[in-house]
């Protein structure tokens, strides 16, 4: 066993963390899932949008890492989205969120993105990671975007990123249809917006669950990797 | 660059040294801190308003085992550096898992409570948890060598031997300070608006604590018999710090923030040439900064040979600089310093042609010292890649930014030798050989000639008009490097324009270029990917600037 104050392995290792749930800075939370995308496959630009996209939900008071955990997971499952103006379908089966959310904002002002009239993309697992591309494509647009599934529906602003309350007791995993429609600004001010957890606790599960899949992106040591780090000789003065 | 808007100085950008110029590691690899490093701007600060020192708690047994806070007071609060002291066994290396003393930057002033919960993580470090009102957190061992002479001197009644502090410069050497959101800590420094200001003041106030504990440990060994350190050694004193790969990457990966840093210092630099005049105290100014820098070359020893020969190229390059200042520049004829700068162009070493420049920075204060609040980043306001842009757009943009890599063969050995990894065992960076060490699968995108080269022949057979959204969609492997060009395109500096896989290339190079804008002098590389340096080196203590009611 390591010792209590060896930091050499894993960060989210039990030695030193008994608590069911633990506090990770956003900047942590960004890094662990950015690592964590990469380690389960996706090239290093989609990895850099899961770590934002974890962070900005977890800032929204959604919980970040467990949304991008549970993603991640089915990931290598998940369609591409084939954008269409109007309707964006998904004949081979659900759409994986990262990749429908990065097209979103990507085509924002595009006639197949967001923005004229109302935009529909089928069967979008893990619905909630595309909530930041939404507001992403908001910002691009510069005009609010309103977004709605199943019983869930809400106003995202340009450059805003206010605290998120999605209805209670939905199933939010499940692939859902969305509708994605510019919104009056007056509109989104009824919105309700509050906290509804605390923002950055996550569960000691997830954390190490997260930190399997970012230790797939790391080099297991060697002779040569050791004595590279370090000084050439001796570093006691 | 943000302050683009309020510039008070446009003509000066016509004066700004290109990006192709700038960017190169050879001259970032020869950076010198100028009066916009951070620590220099955080002293400022401190002393501009009216920062007030204390120290509200010293607990220290005998052999320095035991607790201390350090607290700087200012209006609407305070921030405190809580500091542990040690008697166990450690290693010098980063990664290692006991320090002679272990710290945090508190918001506030902690309590009794505060104290005991830190003390069961602060000296954990990366084991450990902190929480939201801690700002940083770092460690630092003893010199083995100076703190022992240091103790047993003073111990004695006497003092130590000058030559002996000159030569290492300092008591303790911090082997990480870990910043905003590490482990738990506070995401944003509170005090924000400037970059690694909470980093800077814990380093300052830590240099402050190795003075009092080689004093308190003096005096518990001499008993009334020994004497505090003299004023002029101890202002000579800074704190040491050794620096490995782990900072290399963070360059590459915040090139807004990279752009902000370079632009200030470029736009500083431009402001100066551009001077019509120099008035008789800005260039006294100027000839006490280069009889500074002068010193400073004398004072700085490294035992390595690429810094020995740049020390060479410094100190005779300066030499030649202060007798073409003294004989051969006319400081009455117009534009002075760009005359000054056009001669240094031509004359010196890339090691003293940055120096001139830190130099040439110094008395012109007023002119530049407000670049400073430009040099923080709004990173994800610049994240979003813009789907919109035409292919043609993009390769407009690689022509004028990555001209210096798209052309380059990457199939070749020598020019794709090195892969950086994170190593399992560590969690760090590192630097492997691909042709010689396993790992390269596992490759980090810090390759960023050879992605730009990959986009640019990606994009060959793709209409002119063709939207970069569609381009992502069929190729998202490219994604990271059409983020990184459309950067660059608004951001000049933000790219390092050198291949960084490639067999020649020296990571103590991006060292030196960060640790320069932190205010870091005497860099001594231990090897090409080590660097030790000293910071706060004849600078003011926090007794010294704006004194409270300490014990």
């Amino acid at each position: 066993m390591m010792s209590p104050n060896d930091p050499a392995h894993s960060a989210s290792s039990p030695d030193g963390h008994d608590a069911p749930r633990v506090c990770l800075s956003l900047s942590e939370i960004n890094a662990l899932c950015f690592k964590a995308a990469r380690g389960a496959g996706l090239t290093w630009g989609e990895a850099e949008e899961a770590g934002w996209a974890a962070a900005w939900l977890t800032r929204a008071g959604l919980p970040g890492p467990s949304i991008l955990l549970h993603w991640v997971q089915d990931c290598a499952t998940l369609a591409r989205p084939r954008p269409a103006p109007g309707h964006w379908q998904a004949p081979t089966g659900p759409l994986c969120p990262l990749r429908a959310g990065l097209a979103l904002a990507d085509f924002a002002a595009l006639p197949e993105g967001p923005g004229a009239g109302v935009l529909r993309i089928d069967a979008v697992a893990h619905p909630r990671l595309i909530l930041p591309f939404v507001a992403r494509a908001a910002t691009r647009l510069d005009l609010p975007l309103r977004i709605g599934w199943g019983g869930t529906e809400l106003a995202l602003r340009p450059a805003e990123t206010g605290p998120i309350t999605l209805p209670p007791g939905q199933e939010h995993e499940a692939p859902a249809d969305l509708r994605i429609a510019r919104s009056d600004r007056r509109d989104t001010d009824a919105i309700p917006t509050v906290y509804s957890m605390p923002a950055q606790g996550i569960a000691l599960t997830d954390w190490q669950a997260l930190d399997a899949l970012a230790l797939r992106v790391t080099v297991p040591p060697s002779d040569a990797s050791r004595a590279g780090a370090g000084a050439a000789g001796d570093d006691n003065d | 660059m943000s302050c683009e808007s309020r510039n008070p100085m446009p003509q000066a950008a016509a004066f700004r040294r290109p990006p192709g110029e700038v960017m190169r590691l050879d001259r970032m690899g020869c950076s010198h801190p100028t009066r916009l490093s951070f620590l220099r701007q955080l002293l400022r600060r401190i002393e501009a308003e009216g920062w007030v020192f204390d120290r509200p708690v010293w607990d220290m047994d005998a052999r320095g085992v035991g607790r201390a806070v350090y607290r700087m007071r200012f209006d609407g609060g305070s921030l405190s550096l809580v500091a542990f002291g040690h008697a166990d066994q450690r290693s010098d290396r980063v990664i290692a898992t006991a320090w002679d003393a272990t710290f945090a930057l508190f918001d506030g002033t902690p309590d009794a409570a505060d104290l005991d919960r830190l003390q069961a993580n602060v000296p954990l470090q990366e084991a450990g948890r902190v929480s939201p009102r801690e700002l940083s957190l770092s460690r630092a061992n003893r010199s083995v060598r100076l703190f022992d002479h240091v103790v047993a001197r003073l111990a004695e009644g006497q003092q130590p031997d000058a030559q002996m502090l000159r030569e290492t410069g300092y008591l303790m050497r911090t082997t990480a300070v870990y910043g905003s959101g590490k482990f738990g800590a506070a995401d944003r420094a509170m005090i924000a608006g400037r970059p690694f200001q909470a980093e800077m003041l814990s380093v300052w106030l830590t240099r402050a604590f190795t003075v009092d504990l080689v004093e308190h440990l003096a005096r518990a060994r001499g008993g009334a018999g020994a004497v505090p350190l003299r004023e002029d050694l101890r202002r000579g004193l800074g704190v040491g710090n050794s620096t490995g790969l782990g900072m290399a990457p963070f360059l590459v990966r915040h090139p807004v923030l990279l752009n902000n840093w370079m632009m200030a210092r470029e736009e500083a630099l431009a402001r100066v040439r551009a001077q019509a005049t120099a008035d008789e105290m800005t260039l006294a100014g100027f000839r006490a900064a280069l009889a500074a820098a002068v010193q400073n070359a004398t004072d700085w020893q490294s035992a390595h040979p690429i810094q020995q020969a740049k020390l060479t190229d410094l100190r005779d390059g300066l030499a030649r600089l202060e007798r073409f200042v003294t004989n051969g520049w006319d400081a009455s004829a117009p534009q002075p310093w760009d005359t000054l700068w056009h001669w240094g162009q031509t004359n010196l070493p890339l090691e003293a042609q940055e120096a001139l420049l830190a130099a040439m920075l110094e008395p012109h204060g007023p002119l530049i010292d407000g670049l400073g609040q430009c040099m923080q980043a709004d990173e994800e306001a610049h994240f979003g890649i813009d789907g919109t842009m035409r292919v043609a757009a993009l390769r407009d943009i690689l022509r004028a930014h990555y001209d210096w890599a798209i052309h380059t063969d990457y199939t070749d050995p020598a020019h794709c030798a090195r892969f950086w990894y994170i190593s399992e065992e560590k969690l760090e960076p590192r630097l492997g050989e691909r042709f010689d060490e396993e790992g390269a699968s596992r490759e980090l995108p810090l390759d960023t000639g050879r992605q730009a080269a990959a986009l640019w022949h990606a994009l060959r057979d793709e209409p002119d008009d063709a939207p970069l959204a569609r381009f992502l969609l069929a190729h998202p492997e490219h994604r990271l490097m059409v983020r990184r060009a459309q950067t660059t395109a608004r951001h000049p500096y933000a790219e390092i324009r050198d291949n960084l896989i490639d067999a020649d290339m020296l990571p103590i190079d991006l060292l030196r270029c960060k640790l320069a804008f932190f205010g870091a002098t005497r860099f001594d590389p231990r090897s090409d990917r080590w660097v030790r340096i000293s910071l706060y080196q004849g600078a003011p203590y926090p007794d010294d600037l704006n004194r409270g009611d300490a014990p």
